[in-house]
């Protein structure tokens, strides 16, 4: 696909200032004229569009300046292994990579991308949407936690890390409340697997929140994190039928 | 009509060499169960081809007794302030009896058994071999051991190993801090997770669903070469190495990708926080 779309580089230049509106009338006629032949453009130009839309949720927060550096860092890993391999390892980047390349410096709220960098940002599109939410997701927008300052023209990259629902998190306490009630019943012994056993869970907890403060909107930190909360949830059941069988 | 029938056996329980005494041997319906309560200590639960209850061992102190109610034999120390006593017993039951033992500081071995197996455990290890019923395990503390399981596992051990070998039907499989290996299984339901600790999984793929999940720790899955399935991988921080072709065909983020081994068919999702997921071409009988 790759291979197509860049032959095609001629139309797909002009993208960027056909959904912008600035193409001369008869530039736009050629291009329309092309689309309507060339499926393969139209899939870029669905893609470009889909990127203006989602970065328009935005509004005035800037995208850094060195936007492909921090793409090509994401797509290193597709790229390599979009053939048809045999026994490969595939290193794949931490969040904490994809963040250090993107923050380095901001430019111009102006969303121009080329050819290349169109095609680069379809797969980015599909293929990393953890880092596609980190670019213009919804949570840059909501500077919440304790981070500095922001300098003008600074994007500051903070966000809210879910945590369990209510529902869930009544259940949390609620038994944590009894656990925490029960330590004149448990012998010493026991309590102390219940407690070893709970700072596992904790840990996982604190380790995903870590994480998905980095790297908010991945959809797997978030499952991730949702599937500890519950593993906590059936811990604390089971700790608590413990407790009542030892009362 | 309800029948209520309250049978109250006092077991002086016999050293284990010696013959069991008449009173250790009590007549089973079909339909009962025995359940192992207020116990510590060691209990060996074995099936015979009789119907029939036998219980041997010793006791710290006082006698082990052994309790129906209705369909409900219990085998307990009755203590009025609930103490538990530390036993060290074996069972003889028919194999078509379900089991259901509640322990808190119990090593469990189970062995030949046909019916339900429930074991519910805070401290000590659990071992079962050549079941044919449903088996449930769980524990707060110690390792679980399951050989020859066909009715399907549930096992649960929040600090101690978690092994299966030559196990089929549904399985599913916790750990807190514990290892996971599941090795030369036959299921077409699997979920196995760990917070810290390592799954192994060797077995054919079918059509179901299989699920990895580990936080801290590695996956290594061994399927046969000639598998056919939709497989979904995920991680924070880790690689992924395969023995298998990978043609990425679906994105959900820069570390959630899909692929299709053969012409796809069972659904399997490896997802690991931190740490590496190995695919694997399994060895004939491996």
């Amino acid at each position: 696909m790759s291979r197509k779309l860049l032959e095609h580089h001629e139309w797909t230049d002009q993208l960027s200032d056909y959904l912008a509106g600035e193409l001369t009338d008869g530039s736009l006629q050629k291009l329309q004229a092309h689309l309507d032949g060339c499926g393969s453009c139209r899939r870029v130009l669905e893609g470009l569009h889909d990127v203006v839309s989602r970065s328009g949720a935005l509004g005035n927060i800037e995208p850094p300046r060195d936007l492909w550096g921090g793409i090509a860092a994401v797509i290193q890993a597709p790229v390599t292994v979009a053939t048809e391999v045999g026994a490969k390892v595939i290193a794949l980047p931490t969040a904490g990579r994809l963040e250090g390349a993107s923050r380095s410096a901001l430019g111009p709220s102006r969303f121009t991308l080329t050819a290349r960098q169109l095609v680069a940002a379809s797969l980015v599109l599909i293929a990393a949407s953890a880092t596609a939410t980190w670019l213009v997701g919804p949570g840059l927008g909501v500077p919440v936690t304790g981070s500095a300052a922001s300098a003008p023209g600074f994007v500051t990259m903070v966000s809210e890390v879910p945590g369990p629902s209510a529902g869930l998190a009544a259940d949390l306490a609620a038994l944590e409340a009894s656990l925490a009630a029960a330590e004149g019943v448990l012998d010493p012994n026991t309590l102390r697997i219940l407690e070893r056993n709970l700072g596992v869970i904790e840990q996982a907890i604190q380790d995903s929140r870590s994480a998905l403060a980095q790297d908010p909107g991945n959809e797997f930190l978030t499952d991730h994190l949702e599937r500890v909360y519950q593993r906590k949830l059936t811990y604390l059941r089971d700790a608590a039928r413990v407790v009542e069988s030892a009362g | 009509m309800i029948l209520f029938e309250t049978l109250l056996v006092a077991i002086a329980v016999m050293p284990g060499p010696a013959a069991p005494a008449a009173d250790t041997l009590l007549d089973l319906r079909r339909g009962d169960r025995i359940v192992i309560e207020s116990l510590d200590g060691e209990v060996s639960i074995v099936a015979w081809n009789r119907d029939q209850l036998e219980v041997r061992g010793e006791a710290s102190d006082q006698e082990v007794l052994v309790r129906r109610v209705g369909s409900r034999v219990a085998v307990m120390h009755d203590d009025q302030k609930g103490r538990r006593r530390h036993v060290e017993i074996t069972l003889r039951v028919p194999s078509w009896v379900d089991v259901e033992v509640d322990g808190r500081s119990l090593d469990v071995r189970i062995d030949g058994v046909g019916g339900r197996i429930e074991v519910g455990n805070v401290r000590g290890d659990v071992w079962v071999q050549n079941a044919a019923g449903a088996v449930a395990v769980r524990t707060m503390s110690g390792t679980i051991d399951v050989v020859g399981a066909t009715g399907g596992v549930s096992a649960s051990s929040q600090s101690g190993d978690v092994t299966l070998r030559n196990v089929s039907g549904p399985l599913s499989v916790e750990s807190g801090s514990g290892d996971i290996g599941i090795v030369n299984a036959r299921s077409e339901s699997v979920r196995v997770e760990t917070l810290n600790g390592d799954i192994e999984f060797s077995g054919p793929i079918g059509t179901g669903d299989y699920g990895f999940f580990v936080h801290d720790g590695d996956a290594m899955i061994a399927i046969p070469a000639d598998t056919n399935a939709r497989i979904s991988v995920s991680t924070f921080d880790g690689e992924f190495h395969s023995d298998f072709p990978v043609l990425i065909e679906r994105f959900r983020g820069g570390r959630e990708f899909g692929f299709t081994v053969g012409t796809g068919g069972a659904r399997v999702q490896i997802q690991v926080f931190d740490g590496e997921i190995r695919l694997l071409r399994r060895r004939e009988g491996g």
